[in-house]
């Protein structure tokens, strides 16, 4: 719905409309705690991001925070410690591989406060194939950097059960998501299962590589991830809803989102 | 409270009673009221007796009824804009007497037309009710040239828009979806063209446009903040007449046939922009075209003294291309059959038959992500109205409205074998919607009248379909469905009864003063989806049922009336208080579109606004015009949304100020302008920003805790007509116009994006952001050419 809606949105505008930037004075406000974790279903050190909020006119968006006690619990005793191996970042101290079906907690304390978050992994579908092809309706920079291929995305979608994806679009290694405005979520209520000749965003050219991973999420993390969609495009509330703040799965006043996932990805280099 | 209503009915009706045995032998004069040029009716004229001070008003359809004792008496028939009749009449027995007058358009505006009840905003018994003065329109500045009903709506006290070139309007602090849009009554669900730049009401056929803000009559019911009744021309049954014209954007014909000398007449219009064929012309054309328009057919016939018969027909539609990709449309239609029929000269009947239909498509042209959605409602109603004029002092009111709505949220469709969609369809729902009413107009003294009345709402939410039981309905995230019930077609799946009381009296001080009072109560059982400021095409409606309750209303207003300068000036004063209970809203960052749970986004909860309005308006002489301040404040309260905290709601606006003005500058020449100012919108703003997955997200204050800077604009123009006194029928006139004269950046909305340059490239850190500041219109000159004969 979002291009669509996007689209409305922009044509309304485009004909009459004007824009400036300007600066808004704003009221200080205290920062807000932001967790990120996400645990997969592969074998690897997992991670756990910590920082603050920042002011609106900040060079930087995230304020890290050092020195919290961070750990997963798989519900059946084991216990993951993370450890500290950037300003805000928190690595699991040993590899290990989340399982399908399992509830994870995790647990995350600093300055007298506890932050805690429980989240099941759901099983994903394979990200078969992808292919590549010659891309109609490119716009003149397309061209100047020679990106005239798009890469195509195969796979099927079981179709007995409502399941929730994210998804994420690599080029050489840099994530696709439209300068950081758009969020890759969906679920399967008005899909046929078979997806096939898929367009990965954006376009490649030879000797690029391409990658797919498909995300499973909960419905809370589908709902977390369509909240950052919609604060990525309001329009300040006159077409689109009245902004607001994301939910969040974390409990104890941070916000943020610790995603637990079985994780399904396909590479191809273009040659 | 209720039951002290009653007893107080029962003792106004025997009041009336007894006055009627007071009066000796009575006769009625009746008849219809029309234009001499055209034979249309004209609505609210002015039927008065000297002698006795009794008078009465053409209703809707031209139709007046006056009982007198029996005597000789001169009668004056007047009606603003027209020149007064006086018709001696000796009345002993009951007489039909059918009037026409004529209009002063071709007089010298100076001639002073009647020298009766100029007064009616002091003496009629409503109050917060706006005729909107559709001929002073046409000669006032207007966007692209092309007069808009709805603009116009939004320089009236009490009332807010939504954004410039919105057709939005907010009344005293309801949302847009709380207001009653007739046209010929039929609803129109969306009034908007090209996201509101236009309404759908085109202005050259419009008969009569009135905006109730309060001192609703007990006949109408279903929104509640205002009802605005649009009734068309009829179109002439004397000649054929023809009019057309042009502005910026659209051009517009409209023809009046004559059919049955007298008797019968056709009025077909028709408007279409023509800004596609701009597009096509421009060097980097994609393809891309955005276009409208809409249809209007009327048709009426008196095949007896007694009986007229109407059937007017609405269409029309926003197309919307883009590219060969992806194409949106959306319109209205709807049909309205009306029966006048005069059982006799005090018995008034009208049978309507109506049908109404919002509809809009989506539909994406690729392959792979190819696909139509489809959604519409619909609506069936069977009205039936009744007044009975018992005396001169008691006209009664009642009937019955019956609809059924059809709710049709939302269909895709894949079109291509390729498509990675499935054919899926949200569940219809389904409603009837009663409601029975009994109204008076009630003259207890020469100084007091009232207006009371009380309407009884029947809804049911009816099958068929499947009601889904939710472990918590409003847990939004982990939608958890325990159990489901099926219901058959017709089948109560809920209903809803509501007593909604209406109240209005005016006293009068004196010929030149009155104070007004009124109260009403407002149950509204539909409810658009939509949370956003401006509702676009794509928000569908839906009925009252277990997880919605209807909306309930309550307002008081006050007011003072006075004219001054033999009724020169006109100056009113209005101070309402309203309070509402479960005002529809959604969850915090609700997925309203294509949700089959949204019963769990749905969110109700309080509103309460006040306000004072001043008005003044000036009806004669060489400058004409109006001005109106409003001071107001609306705030909501909905559980769970915005943490429970109070927040003002989005149509806020504390300071309104607006003003009109026409000054005829010669004979042929006359000059327009007008100025507007409000305080800015309520706007939801970040005042912080994190950092997740890469993604750069803004942290928002408290909702709607900012404001937008104000808005104030000036416009002006020049009306050329035609001569004066000119006995050629063919007439032209030329409009000049600025729109937005000192160039204003009015504010629209803010946004907000990572820091960037001006050809879109992110610049510094990537964790930057700024604010953009969208607004309309510059300054923008405009010409229009009307033409009729």
């Amino acid at each position: 719905m979002k291009k669509y809606f996007v689209l409305f949105i922009s044509f309304s505008f485009a004909f009459f409309a004007c824009e400036e930037t300007i600066v808004l004075d704003l009221d200080q406000t205290e920062p807000v705690i932001i967790i990120e974790g996400l645990i997969t279903n592969h074998n690897q050190k997992h991670f756990v991001k910590i920082s603050r909020s920042t002011d609106y006119y900040a060079q930087q968006a995230a304020a890290p925070v050092s020195g919290a006690d961070v750990f997963v619990e798989d519900g059946e005793g084991n216990q993951f410690s993370f450890v500290e191996t950037a300003n805000g970042r928190y690595e699991s101290s040993e590899e290990f591989a989340g399982a399908i079906g399992k509830s994870y907690t995790l647990q995350v304390s600093f300055e007298g406060k506890t932050y805690t978050a429980q989240e099941k992994m759901y099983s994903v579908t394979t990200v078969d194939s992808l292919t590549y092809r010659y891309a109609e309706d490119l716009d003149s920079t397309d061209v100047e950097e020679n990106r005239m291929l798009e890469v195509l995305v195969y796979l099927n979608e079981p179709q007995d059960e409502d399941n929730y994806y994210l998804a994420k679009f690599y080029r050489n290694g840099e994530p696709l998501n439209d300068d950081g405005t758009t969020v890759y979520y969906f679920n399967d209520d008005v899909l046929n299962g078979r997806i096939q000749d898929f367009p990965v965003p954006d376009y490649f050219a030879f000797g690029d590589s391409a990658r797919a991973e498909l995300y499973s999420i909960s419905a809370e993390g589908f709902r977390f991830f369509a909240d950052l969609e919609k604060i990525l495009n309001n329009d300040g509330g006159l077409f689109s809803g009245i902004p607001a703040n994301a939910s969040t799965n974390i409990k104890g006043g941070a916000i943020g989102y610790f995603q637990v996932s079985a994780m399904e990805f396909t590479e191809l280099v273009i040659e | 409270m209720q039951k002290c209503l009653c007893l107080g009915f029962l003792f106004l009706f025997l009041m009336s009673n007894m006055e009627a045995q007071n009066v000796q032998k009575n006769f009625t004069i009746s008849g219809y009221i029309k234009d001499s040029a055209t034979g249309e009716e004209l609505i609210y004229a002015n039927v008065y007796q000297k002698d006795l001070d009794l008078g009465s008003t053409s209703n809707i359809y031209g139709f007046y009824s006056l009982t007198l004792p029996e005597g000789t008496y001169q009668i004056d028939f007047s009606y603003l804009g027209y020149q007064l009749s006086s018709k001696t009449v000796n009345l002993t027995r009951d007489l039909e007497l059918n009037v026409e007058l004529a209009s002063d358009a071709q007089q010298l505006q100076e001639v002073v037309v009647s020298d009766k009840k100029e007064d009616q905003s002091v003496d009629e018994v409503g109050m917060s009710r706006m005729d909107i003065p559709l001929e002073e329109i046409k000669k006032l500045p207007a966007l692209f040239g092309e007069p808009d009903l709805v603009k116009s709506i939004q320089t009236m006290p009490g009332v807010a828009s939504a954004g410039e070139g919105t057709s939005t309007f907010y009344v005293r602090g309801g949302g847009a979806d709380q207001n009653l849009i007739l046209m010929d009554e039929a609803p129109i669900y969306d009034v908007s063209h090209l996201f509101g730049l236009f309404s759908v009401f085109n202005s050259d056929i419009i008969k009569s446009a009135e905006l109730y803000k309060g001192g609703v009559p007990a006949k109408y019911g279903g929104r509640l903040s205002s009802l605005l009744e649009v009734t068309t021309k009829d179109g002439s049954a004397k000649q054929f007449r023809a009019s057309g014209g042009m502005s910026t954007l659209l051009g517009k014909l409209a023809l009046e046939v004559p059919v049955v000398n007298d008797k019968a007449s056709l009025l077909l219009a028709g408007r279409r922009s023509y800004f596609d064929l701009f597009m096509a012309l421009s060097e980097d054309d994609e393809g891309d075209r955005i276009s409208f328009y809409d249809v209007n057919l009327k048709f009426n016939y008196k095949p007896t003294n007694k009986d007229r018969i109407f059937l007017s027909a609405y269409s029309g539609r926003d197309i919307w291309n883009f590219g060969d990709d992806f194409s949106m449309d959306w319109g209205n239609t709807t049909t309205s059959f009306r029966w006048n029929h005069l059982f006799n000269d005090k018995l008034f009947s009208n049978l309507t038959l109506i049908y109404s239909d919002f509809d809009y498509k989506l539909e994406d042209k690729t392959d792979v992500e190819g696909f139509i959605w489809d959604a519409n409602q619909k609506e069936f109603s069977l009205k039936e109205d009744i007044s009975y004029f018992v005396h001169p002092r008691l006209t009664l009111h009642m009937g019955y409205q019956g609809i059924y709505r059809i709710f049709e949220p939302g269909t895709i469709t894949p079109n291509d074998p390729s498509s990675i969609f499935k054919k899926t369809t949200l569940q219809s729902q389904y409603a009837l919607d009663h409601g029975v009413y009994l109204g008076t107009d009630h003259q207890l003294s020469d100084r007091l009248a009232l207006q009371y009345g009380l309407r009884l709402s029947y809804f049911q939410n009816i099958g068929k379909g499947t009601i889904f039981e939710y472990s918590d309905p409003r847990d939004n995230v982990n939608v958890e469905i325990i159990d489901s019930t099926n219901y058959g077609r017709f089948e109560n799946i809920k209903t809803f009864l509501n007593l909604e009381p209406r109240f209005s009296a005016r006293y009068k001080i004196n010929a030149e003063q009155s104070i007004k009072f009124s109260y009403q109560r407002m149950v509204q059982y539909i409810h658009l989806l939509s949370n956003s400021t401006v509702p676009i095409p794509f928000n569908t409606w839906a009925p009252s049922s277990p997880y919605l309750n209807p909306q309930l209303a309550d307002q008081v207003s006050i007011g003072y009336f006075r004219n001054f300068s033999n009724n020169t000036y006109e100056f009113s004063l209005e101070a309402y208080y309203k309070k509402a209970k479960d005002i529809t809203e959604f969850a915090d960052n609700a997925e309203i579109f294509f949700n089959k749970n949204i019963a769990t986004e749905y969110r109700q909860g309080d509103m309460e606004s006040y306000g004072l309005e001043l008005f003044l308006r000036k009806t004669k002489g060489r400058l004409k015009g109006q001005a109106s301040y409003t001071w107001s404040k609306a705030e909501v309260n909905i559980p769970t949304v915005n943490r429970d905290r109070t927040f003002p709601a989005n149509h806020d606006r504390r300071h309104n100020f607006n003003l009109l003005m026409t000054y005829q500058l010669s004979n042929r020449w006359e000059f327009g302008g007008s100025f507007n100012y409000s305080t800015g919108r309520p706007i939801t703003l970040p005042t912080g920003k994190y950092e997740f997955d890469g993604y750069i997200l803004d942290y928002f204050a408290p909702r709607n805790s900012y404001r937008l800077p104000d808005f104030h604009r000036m416009d002006i123009s020049f009306t050329h007509n035609s001569k004066k006194n000119d006995t050629r029928r063919f007439k032209v006139t030329k409009v000049f116009g600025i729109y937005n004269v000192y160039n204003r950046k009015n504010p629209f909305t803010i946004y907000t994006r990572v820091k960037q340059d001006d050809e879109g490239n992110i610049i510094g850190n990537g964790q930057e952001k700024e604010a953009r500041l969208i607004y309309m219109f510059g300054i923008l000159p405009y010409a229009s050419i009307n033409f009729s004969f």
